[in-house]
């Protein structure tokens, strides 16, 4: 794998994949070449380390024999696997377990953040698993939109925009399928990654302010529809998706009604899956317009 | 001869109970110790703010009148809202009330 000075995974004379994730360095030690191989495809987002400078978390992927593998998490053994994906998962959840138990000042959500084709605002797309949420993030990204992040969103709590979290997507075929059919598919294959991994092209840039928040319903219906949620509803909703109500509540419900009193809320009925996107993106364009007071 | 209704003290809220008012009037509630979520519309989010310790039933109904004098049965819809929120465990306890 090609090192770059700048960005993207580094393949040091030690075995270790060094990346700085939210200003802390954070190294994997993988010992074998072709789990390392894998370990930094899917922190390429992230950029990475300066030579020579210690981990502030360190992690490892080593294999403990034919078929087995084990992480440790400073210094502990925290996940036994049998397959090297099983132990990427457990490598990434806690990656994000560390990542969020460090940044209490901010708000986290399941669900994905994208930046609309202008950046002037940013749409979150909420819901549970297997809702749709990134099959409806990497369909808006085929119209122009760059994501934030995919899966765990983080919010800037006193500025309500998302922070951007170059973290792979997981994308499993059907999803693939779906999203290859449309026209403008995001360029999929990136050298070395994992099977089901993605990792986008670009992500969004500068910070832009919540424009409309989506929690994906139902779908395969014959069109796509946008219901508008009361503001009572739309924050049980939200809420319920934060991880921060756990940690900081206080926190969690401020921002909660800081979000549905500057954001339309909406449920998303999902149709075809060019026509949800394109619903999505209208909406989008059109709560920006009426922010700036055109017709 | 049935049993007489109960009689409770002036409804006092939990203080380990944090409340956010939303943009549209409502209020959201969150229980820290049970981790239980309550929304409240308007209404009851006026029943709510009163629920000091020191208004009785019967005056959070006339409060709440006297924002909408236009409303009728204020004291069934009181006390429908307060036994929802004895009900979710969001007001002290009786016992534990003065």
């Amino acid at each position: 794998m090609t090192a770059s000075p700048h960005h993207g995974p580094v393949r040091e004379a030690r075995p270790h994949v060094r990346v700085i994730v939210h200003g802390r360095t954070l190294g994997v030690e993988v010992p074998n070449p072709d789990d390392r191989v894998a370990v930094a495809a899917i922190l390429r987002g992230f950029p990475t380390s300066p030579g020579g400078a210690a981990a502030e978390d360190a992690y490892a992927v080593r294999r403990a024999g034919p078929g087995r593998w084990t992480m440790l998490a400073h210094g502990v053994i925290t996940h036994h696997a049998s397959t090297l994906e099983g132990t990427l998962l457990a490598l990434e959840w806690q990656l994000v377990t560390d990542l969020l138990a460090r940044t209490t000042d901010r708000f986290h959500l399941h669900g994905a953040a994208l930046a609309d084709p202008s950046g002037r605002a940013s749409v979150l797309v909420l819901g549970d698993s297997g809702v749709g949420k990134t099959t409806l993030t990497l369909s808006l990204m085929t119209l122009g939109f760059r994501p934030h992040t995919d899966d765990v969103v983080l919010i800037d709590a006193d500025q309500l925009t998302p922070i951007t979290f170059p973290r792979a997507f997981h994308a499993d075929e059907a999803t693939r399928a779906l999203v290859t059919a449309l026209p403008h598919d995001p360029a999929w294959e990136v050298p070395g990654m994992p099977p089901g991994y993605f990792l986008p092209s670009s992500w969004a840039g500068v910070a832009s302010p919540v424009g409309a928040i989506v929690f994906p319903k139902a779908h395969n219906h014959a069109r796509p529809l946008l219901v508008g949620l009361p503001i009572a509803d739309a924050a049980t909703a939200l809420v319920g998706f934060s991880g921060t109500l756990e940690t900081s509540p206080a926190l969690a419900l401020k921002t909660t009604a800081r979000l549905t009193a500057s954001a339309p809320c909406y449920a998303l009925y999902g149709g075809p899956l060019a026509a949800t996107a394109e619903l999505v993106a209208t909406t989008v364009a059109r709560h920006l317009e009426g922010a700036r007071g055109e017709p | 001869m049935p049993d007489p209704l109960p009689e409770f003290p002036p409804p006092q809220r939990d203080p380990r109970v944090l409340d956010e008012l939303l943009a549209d009037g409502s209020m959201v509630l969150f229980h820290t110790l049970s981790r239980k979520l309550m929304t409240l519309n308007p209404t009851a989010a006026l029943v709510w703010e009163c629920c000091d310790g020191e208004h009785t039933e019967e005056a959070i109904a006339a409060e709440v009148q006297a924002v909408f004098p236009q409303a009728t049965g204020v004291a069934g819809d009181v006390a429908a809202v307060l036994g929802d929120l004895r009900a979710r465990e969001m007001l002290r306890p009786p016992a534990a009330s003065s």
